[in-house]
């Protein structure tokens, strides 16, 4: 009788648990599913990337012409209308200034230089960085200002550690 | 309360994955706040006493000398990592843990609920420093280290290898940065580690920097300029990536870089394509050093290649042709490439941390029906009731109504298997409610239930809603099929599947057409008189041209006939209220109202 008794509250708790466990999983699911899209261009909007970075690099030039500029012009509206359209399906673009101080969280150092007075500053933008929502489709490629030249023998005994063979 | 959850943490030497097991037994990857699955193992420090883990770490290593990567390479020696803006030296494991920490961080965040324990891979090769310097790391993190088990092992597990089955099987793992092959002797419940090799400075970056070199070399044939600041070799870098990836799928791939330098004639312009050939020849260096290494493992295993049961590929660069080819040629078998090659490793950990949990013993006690089952209705079809792969136990009901006017008992035949005309499936058995009051066809609601027990023992139930008659029948028999039987009638579904849908679209027109000649015969019947003679002279004829084409098994003649009358009866629903019986009567396929399905779950 004990026996059955204890049986029965096993089986009582494993059911409720398997309801629980249920709930709990179409909960995560739906949540999974309404964030699958929320982000459901980030991999179109990566292939997008180096389309805009394209524009980009055209658009810096200076114009020799004014055929040219007419023609940069242009091309600076499609730009716009590219990114307008891209900003619509929630991606931010974001364009750090020169003089900016280094945030790793949205910025690529990809080269830096050395300025004592001024360190760690964005002292040129390579490309911009975007956003879908939260999360970090690119960092804006940045060069970066540091206090001293940093010793390569040093930071690439760091990086790459001996090797530890068993 | 939340169950307790144990993580599955692949620690790598240049990235880390944690996962986690579900309560329905799937593992799921668990992505970092950024989105992706990978997070790198980087730990950076700053003088304010900052310290930043994973992307965000990697992005700023250029600028800060305090960044620290690849310290899986060190762990387990007394060797010290020297931070100098905090002027502190770390030891391997704290850097670990730093790691650790921050993705047990994100994993909490994400799942909403503190998580303590996980369980953490590491190569076969690490000796008992190294994994105890692993199980130090995780403990500094604030982790229970339930189990510290090998990559290959984890690898095993993620492919679903029984433990209990005898089995040789080598892991050909080829990461970002690092190469491993070991060799597995699975059986009597354990993994053992035979053998390893591999070369731990070899890794899919480097097919990037052969391609990235190559992009170089083009562009100063090309333009006649050599392009070597560091922007534009990150841009060739990303390039050749992209590349690598785009010629696993494809055998042919452009590479275009726009405005890559200046010259004296303004910008220049760089495209080229690049075929997975010339790829295969630039690369082929790199691939061969992954063979010495195979071929040390299995002489160390003192086993030839045709000894192995299964290759399990692992690490991202398996996707590569060559590489699959390559390992194909070398062992003479066909690898197994069905889980997520990044991911495996997490993965097997989860499932060591289910298993120690006892969670996999829970879950491997639900079974699946491993082929439809349903009732015949009208026509000879199959209508199913529970489709296959459903999870068991389960009840599903379904309303159906009678196909004869007054008609007195309805049989329920109940079928198994996947072609949509029933007598093709195979029959479990059959009853007969009877005692249906008389009525017009498609007025009795007769609802069938199917009820499927945790052991797979099928109850059908067939009951009149009208007079809460019923009758039922239990089949036992259906899962006594075999496995072959099972997936033979699975592949006939599927060889017969054009054949079978023509079939069932004749079945279906004639069913409908039997309807309209049903529901016309009923209509001139009933308002004959009221209706005028010219179109009641057309309705007749209409019907006549239906009922021969029926009898002759004209189905051309009957799908534009069919046509024809639906058409007339949108527009005569507009004049006036069709006869509700006009529509709604066949079983199981019409969207009439009376055939709904039923919510089988279980109150409270």
């Amino acid at each position: 009788m004990e026996k059955l008794k204890s049986d029965l509250e096993h089986w009582k708790n494993e059911y409720y648990r398997a309801y629980a466990d249920m709930q709990n999983l179409r909960k995560k699911v739906e949540a999974d599913h309404r964030e699958a899209i929320k982000y459901r261009a980030e991999g179109f909007v990566d292939n997008l990337l180096p389309i805009l970075d394209g524009f980009h690099m055209a658009l810096q030039n200076e114009a020799s012409s004014v055929e040219m500029k007419n023609f940069l012009t242009g091309f600076q509206y499609i730009y716009r209308n590219l990114v307008s359209v891209l900003e619509n399906e929630g991606v931010a673009e974001f364009a750090p200034k020169v003089g900016d101080t280094f945030d790793a969280s949205f910025m690529q150092a990809v080269e830096t230089v050395v300025d004592e007075k001024n360190p760690n500053k964005v002292t040129k933008v390579i490309t911009n960085g975007y956003k879908l929502h939260d999360h970090l489709i690119r960092p804006a490629m940045v060069v970066v200002s540091i206090k001293e030249k940093i010793d390569e023998q040093k930071s690439e005994e760091n990086q790459e550690a001996h090797e530890v063979d068993a | 309360m939340a169950k307790e959850i144990i993580l599955g943490i692949d620690l790598g030497t240049t990235n880390s994955v944690v996962s986690y097991l579900q309560a329905d037994g799937k593992v799921k990857v668990i992505p970092n706040p950024e989105g992706t699955m990978t997070t790198p193992s980087v730990v950076a420090f700053k003088a304010s006493g900052e310290e930043i883990v994973g992307n965000a770490a990697k992005r700023q290593a250029v600028t800060n000398p305090d960044t620290v990567s690849s310290i899986k390479r060190k762990m387990g020696s007394s060797e010290k990592v020297h931070i100098k803006s905090l002027n502190k030296d770390f030891t391997p494991q704290e850097i670990s843990a730093k790691v650790l920490a921050y993705m047990k961080k994100y994993a909490e965040d994400n799942l909403g609920q503190k998580i303590s324990k996980a369980v953490i891979t590491c190569p076969a090769y690490f000796n008992d420093a190294q994994r105890q310097a692993t199980k130090d790391a995780g403990q500094i993190a604030g982790l229970d280290v339930v189990r510290i088990i090998n990559e290959p092992t984890a690898a095993a597990l993620a492919y679903g290898l029984d433990k209990e089955k005898s089995e040789k099987i080598l892991v050909y793992d080829l990461g970002g940065g690092t190469f491993d092959v070991s060799i597995l002797d699975i059986g009597d419940g354990t993994f053992e580690v035979v053998s390893t090799a591999g070369d731990n400075k070899l890794g899919g970056d480097d097919w990037d920097k052969v391609v990235a070199d190559w992009i170089q070399a083009q562009i100063k044939i090309q333009h006649g300029i050599d392009v070597t600041d560091n922007m534009a070799k990150q841009r060739f870098l990303d390039a050749a990536e992209k590349a690598k990836i785009e010629l696993s799928s494809s055998v042919e791939t452009t590479i275009s870089l726009p405005f890559i330098a200046m010259s004296s004639n303004g910008p220049v312009n760089f495209e080229t394509t690049l075929t997975r050939a010339k790829f295969q020849d630039m690369t082929k260096h790199l691939l061969a050093r992954t063979e010495e290494p195979v071929r040390r493992a299995l002489a160390d295993a003192k086993l030839s290649a045709n000894e192995l049961d299964q290759v399990l590929l692992i690490g991202g660069s398996i996707r590569m042709p060559a590489v699959q080819e390559l390992v194909k040629k070398l062992t003479g078998k066909t690898p197994n490439l069905s889980v997520n090659p990044d991911e495996a490793v997490s993965i097997g950990a989860a499932i060591q941390g289910g298993v120690v949990s006892g969670d996999i013993k829970d879950v491997v006690l639900l079974d699946v029906t491993p082929l439809t089952l349903g009732i015949e209705t009208l026509g000879g079809m199959m209508t199913p009731l529970i489709e296959r792969n459903t999870t068991i136990p389960t009840t599903k009901s379904q309303i159906f109504s009678t196909a004869a006017d007054n008609q007195p008992a309805v049989d329920i035949m109940v079928y198994q298997g996947e072609r949509p005309m029933a007598a093709d499936n195979k029959l479990l058995g059959h009853f007969q409610l009877s005692g249906i009051k008389p009525a017009r066809r498609g007025e009795p609601r007769i609802e069938v239930t199917f009820n499927i027990d945790v052991n797979g023992i099928v109850k059908v139930t067939a009951k009149d809603l009208d007079t809460q008659k019923e009758q039922e029948i239990t089949i036992s028999g259906s899962n006594g099929l075999s496995k072959e039987d099972i997936d033979r009638m699975v592949r006939e579904a599927e060889a017969n599947a054009e054949a079978d849908a023509k079939r069932k679209e004749e079945v279906e027109l004639k069913n409908k057409a039997e309807q309209y000649i049903n529901s016309i015969d009923q209509a001139l019947q009933e308002k004959g008189d009221s209706i005028e003679p010219a179109q009641k002279e057309q309705t007749q004829k209409l019907r006549d041209e239906l009922k021969t084409a029926l009898d002759n098994n004209d189905i051309d003649t009957l799908r534009t006939r069919l046509n024809e009358l639906e058409k007339a009866a949108e527009m005569m629903a507009h004049t006036q209220t069709a006869g509700k019986s006009a529509q709604a009567s066949d079983e199981g396929n019409q969207t009439a109202d009376d055939v709904v399905d039923a919510d089988s779950r279980p109150k409270n």
